[in-house]
């Protein structure tokens, strides 16, 4: 029988070595072999290939449940050595997995606020139809997201591919009292149409889409208003009473909406119909073409495209401004061709990123999640080198092992899963510990980011899908450096002890340096943040804000603001504690108001401010040429006071008694204050140009009380107006916190950047700890020989420190000129700031080596007092 | 200690039998003519190497032959556990089976 000439079918044998398990592939292939020969020898080769192949099939069940039984054997034996290692090196893997953890809770926290971001304004059905409109206007200057209240249905009726309109107004100034039986609440109204259910996605509970808003006394409330107001879920059909200023007027409940989602630009606690602004302000007031006053979406037809709406409207600005343009066109110092006026579409989803307006801030940046995930990053960048460093140290600490290991022939292969295998433990144990950790932070998180964020909302599919797959990622990147790198050296050198990794390798310290770089970075950012912010806090702003109580008259009317005023003025003279009592318009930190005007030939932005008596001593202003207002001179109801800057642009020589050409006026200045800050620092202090007086009444109050008396005045206050507006909650607010509201993004910031610097320094500290254990470790029997030739303890403590601290240094050389470029690029954002100088830095270097010498110090001072018999006993 | 599955008790007996040199091929061809029952290489090794999980076989790795094309076999024998797993078993059939032969055969039909 020629035997050599018949060979199992290759194939069959392939497919038996691809399933079974690795160490039965011989024996198994063998069996099937001699059987093979067996059957050929009685039946022929062509049956021994038929059993073979139908042998095969029908044995392969039994292959998979052994292959599976043999390798979850293997991989829990895996465990059970990872476990075992894991536990022998306490503190090292301690280590591991608190910086990781740490890391892995940051990124979970940085995933939710990005995806937070990302999702704004998504939820509408309609969301990509609809758009916001925005004006520009080149000639104040000014981009803003307001149009007038009649455009939005003229642009209805001029545009059929615009499906509907809805025009939104709210913003902190409009304001009612809202009552229910004998409760009292101050809210912002937001005026709409009748279709903003049609447009967009929020949901009605109780009532109907197309009655919800159709006469002008119905009310909608958010279901959380209607807690609030009535005490229970649906108030349908109850009235409430709202009181804008001196005027009143009952409101039946006609729909209860879902609250508002957090991620929605869109925000109400109730909403009327904008037919009430008849009510509010003046029927003629729904008309003006020249009042830039609400929000405007469209919603375009399916499959319009928005770009052929834009491109229609420079012929509707003709038509409906060409008045107002005419009048630009002749003031001489315009030049500039073309229409001054224009308006775009936005998309409603872009709106919350994407602020092309002036004022870039309008809601969010995209430079912030962008940042947030830049920091993201670094951190876990930081914990993953931690953890290959302190890997590679842990190989090397396990030499020996290595070394027998290899000479008994453990397969390459099984030292690599080996190594991986206790990443992948670690790194399991650090994700848990990391979510838990996570979910605590989620609090503080949520304080310091503005927003609501809950970890469940994180449990989908997706994101549990995306969070193991990261995890596997990560394990394996980090642990198989060390592995492979360990696994691929000869026996014999390893058993030598000649390594060439851990501890002064040019690997580990370029991880070091930037572990630390990074952190230094940190520091000196928080270090300027804080200086900055630090500087707006004691900053004098020209005024005395911390004195200042703002009271809202909740009165338009002129006259009787004024007497308003008067009645406080004069009942406030009889306490000491309360000096000054005046009024404007634009309270500063509440409001402001402003324009480009050409005086003088010259054009230029200008604050206004319409004052009544009694201003500048209010405020504490110090006037320096001329005189405040004065009763006694009624020709001053057409005077002005400007500031010296006012001057200073305009060049007007020899201001007093000068006027001024406003167009529709021509007043006399008749004094000239010290320059403050009226809008914040981030501005340049420019012309302001206060007025007597305001058509409409004063709505803003104020009263300058002496220091350290902030609450018997409050309660002094409260009594006098008790007195004239009985029916009425005192509505007052401190100016100093007013304008420390303009800050909050910035104090933000700084906390978020504090955080994450402290957060390096502890993970870069971890890892220190790490090290040095090896490097100490490596070098126990030097430390020994040295201490037997004499050294001190103090001498060989700084001998293994000087390694550590040029490190450092590096890192902050390093570190240092990146800070203070972006720390430069941020400042820029304020007109008035700190300028960066050397002790920042110097301080944050200090502050990075003493966190080093404490982490190390310990270890070290150890190292460098043992008894060297103990280091030199095993030879 | 958990009883025999009856494939267990089968493989061991076997191995027993077999006394030396006993490897796949061997018990399979064994089992098929003793028993009249086949076993495919699937299910015998899948409960042979249960039976040395639970060390009641000892696997040892033999060398290779020309005739398997320079494969080694893996040579099975039962270990002094095994053999008590077995003696239980024995005991237990014993008991289980004393006196069925006259009830099982002598029945009814």
């Amino acid at each position: 029988m020629k035997n050599e000439q018949i060979k199992p079918p290759e194939a069959a044998v392939k497919l038996l070595k691809f399933f079974c398990r690795n160490d039965d592939f011989l024996s198994i292939s063998g069996d099937f072999a001699e059987e093979f020969f067996d059957v050929a020898a009685t039946r022929g080769k062509k049956h021994a290939r038929f059993w073979y192949w139908r042998h095969l099939l029908r044995s392969l069940p039994g292959i998979f449940i052994d292959y599976y039984k043999w390798s979850s054997g293997m991989i829990k034996n895996y465990l059970k050595i990872a476990f075992r290692n894991i536990s022998r090196n306490r503190i090292l893997s301690f280590i591991n997995i608190s910086g990781f953890a740490v890391a892995i809770a940051c990124c979970i926290l940085i995933y939710m606020f990005i995806k937070d971001e990302i999702s704004f304004n998504k939820f509408h059905n309609k969301s990509d139809s609809i758009y916001s409109v925005i004006y520009t206007d080149k000639y104040y200057n000014s981009s803003r997201r307001q149009i007038p209240i009649p455009m939005g249905p003229a642009l209805k009726e001029a545009f059929p591919e615009v499906d509907r309109t809805v025009r939104i107004s709210r913003n902190s100034n409009t304001w009612a009292v809202v009552s229910y039986k004998n409760k009292m609440f101050k809210e912002e109204y937001t005026l709409t149409d009748p279709d903003f259910f049609k447009v967009f996605s929020f949901k009605l509970i109780y009532g109907s889409e197309d009655l919800a808003l159709s006469t002008s006394n119905s009310i909608v409330l958010k279901k959380s208003a209607a807690e609030k107001y009535f005490g229970e879920k649906n108030p349908m059909g109850k009235t409430l009473l709202l009181t804008f200023g001196n005027k009143s007027k009952e409101f039946t409940v006609t729909g209860i909406t879902e609250d508002i989602p957090s991620n929605s630009t869109i925000q109400f606690d109730f909403l009327i119909n904008m037919e009430n602004i008849g009510f509010i302000i003046s029927p003629e007031a729904l008309n003006r073409w020249n009042w830039i006053a609400v929000h405007t979406y469209l919603l375009l037809k399916d499959g319009a495209d928005y770009r052929n709406t834009e491109r229609q409207f420079p012929s509707f600005v003709k038509e409906h401004f060409a008045q107002e343009e005419e009048r630009r066109k002749e003031r001489s110092s315009w030049n500039k061709e073309g229409d001054t006026i224009t308006f775009w579409l936005q998309n409603l989803k872009d709106i919350y990123f994407h602020s092309r307006l002036i004022d870039k801030n309008e809601f969010s940046n995209i430079k912030k999640s962008y940042i947030l995930a830049g920091i993201g990053i670094l951190i876990l960048v930081i914990a993953v080198i931690n953890f290959t460093n302190l890997s590679i140290g842990r190989a090397s600490a396990r030499v020996v092992e290595i070394g027998v290991r290899k000479t008994m022939g453990a397969g390459k292969r099984d030292l690599i899963r080996q190594y991986w295998s206790e990443s992948v433990v670690i790194v399991a144990i650090a994700s848990v510990t990391g979510i838990m950790l996570a979910v605590m932070l989620t609090p503080l998180f949520n304080s310091l980011s503005g927003k609501s964020l809950r970890i469940i909302d994180l449990f989908s599919p997706a994101g549990i899908a995306v969070f193991v797959f990261m995890i596997i990622i990560t394990g394996i990147i980090a642990g198989s450096y060390p592995g492979i790198v360990f696994s691929r050296q000869q026996p014999v050198s390893v058993l030598q002890g000649k390594l060439i990794m851990g501890g002064k390798n040019i690997l580990t310290r370029v991880l070091v340096i930037f572990q630390f770089s990074v952190s230094v970075f940190l520091l000196v950012s928080t270090l300027v943040l804080g200086k900055q912010i630090n500087f707006i806090n004691e900053r004098d702003y020209g005024f005395e804000r911390e004195r200042i109580i703002t009271i809202d008259t909740q009165d338009s009317d002129k006259q009787s603001a004024e007497k308003l005023i008067d009645f406080f003025q004069a009942r406030s003279a009889l306490y000491d504690e309360i000096r000054n009592v005046s009024a404007t318009v634009y309270a500063l930190g509440k409001a402001e108001g402003g324009g480009t005007l050409e005086i003088n030939g010259i054009r230029n932005f200008i604050n206004f401010s319409n004052v009544y008596y009694n201003y500048l001593n209010t405020m504490g202003m110090e006037l320096t040429d001329g005189r405040d207002f004065s009763r006694q001179v009624p020709a001053d109801s057409n005077a002005v006071i400007v500031n010296r800057r006012f001057v200073d642009v305009f060049n007007i020589i020899s201001p007093l008694g000068k006027t001024v050409d406003l167009g529709r006026s021509k007043p006399k200045i008749i004094g000239i204050v010290e320059d403050f800050h009226y809008r914040s620092l981030k501005h340049k202090i420019e012309p302001v140009i206060h007025m007597f007086g305001s058509r409409r009444g004063m709505n803003h109050m104020l009263v300058n009380v002496s220091s350290g008396e902030m609450d018997r005045s409050i309660s002094i206050l409260k009594d006098i107006w008790k007195e004239i507006q009985p029916g009425k909650p005192l509505i007052y607010s401190f100016m100093d916190l007013d304008l420390k509201k303009k800050y909050q993004e910035e104090k933000r910031w700084s906390s978020i950047v504090l955080y994450s610097s402290i957060l390096s320094i502890f993970v870069t500290c971890l890892g220190l700890v790490g090290i040095t254990s090896i490097t100490i470790s490596k070098r126990i029997k030097e430390i020994g020989i040295r201490k037997v030739m004499g050294a001190s303890v103090s001498r060989i403590g700084r001998l293994l420190t000087f390694d550590f601290l040029i490190l450092i240094l590096t890192g902050n050389l390093i570190a240092c000129p990146m800070a203070y470029y972006f720390m430069n690029k941020w400042l820029q954002n304020f007109a008035y700031r700190v300028s960066i100088e050397a002790d920042v830095f110097v301080t944050a270097c200090i502050l990075s080596i003493i966190a080093s010498i404490i982490t190390i110090g310990f270890q070290v001072y150890k190292a460098a007092d043992r008894n060297p018999v103990e280091s030199l006993r095993y030879e | 200690m958990k009883g025999l599955t009856k494939i267990e008790e089968i493989m061991l007996i076997a191995i027993l039998r077999l006394k030396e040199e006993v490897y796949g091929y061997k018990i399979r061809k064994h089992i098929s003519g003793e028993l009249n029952m086949e076993i495919t290489y699937g299910n015998l090794y899948s409960v042979l190497n249960q039976l040395v999980d639970k060390e009641y076989v000892i696997k040892t790795v033999g060398e290779a032959t020309e005739k398997r094309q320079g494969k080694n076999k893996n040579y099975y024998t039962v270990s002094k556990m095994g053999l008590d797993a077995l003696r239980a078993s024995f005991q237990m059939n014993e008991t289980l089976w004393d006196g069925m032969s006259e009830i099982i055969f002598g029945l009814h039909n």
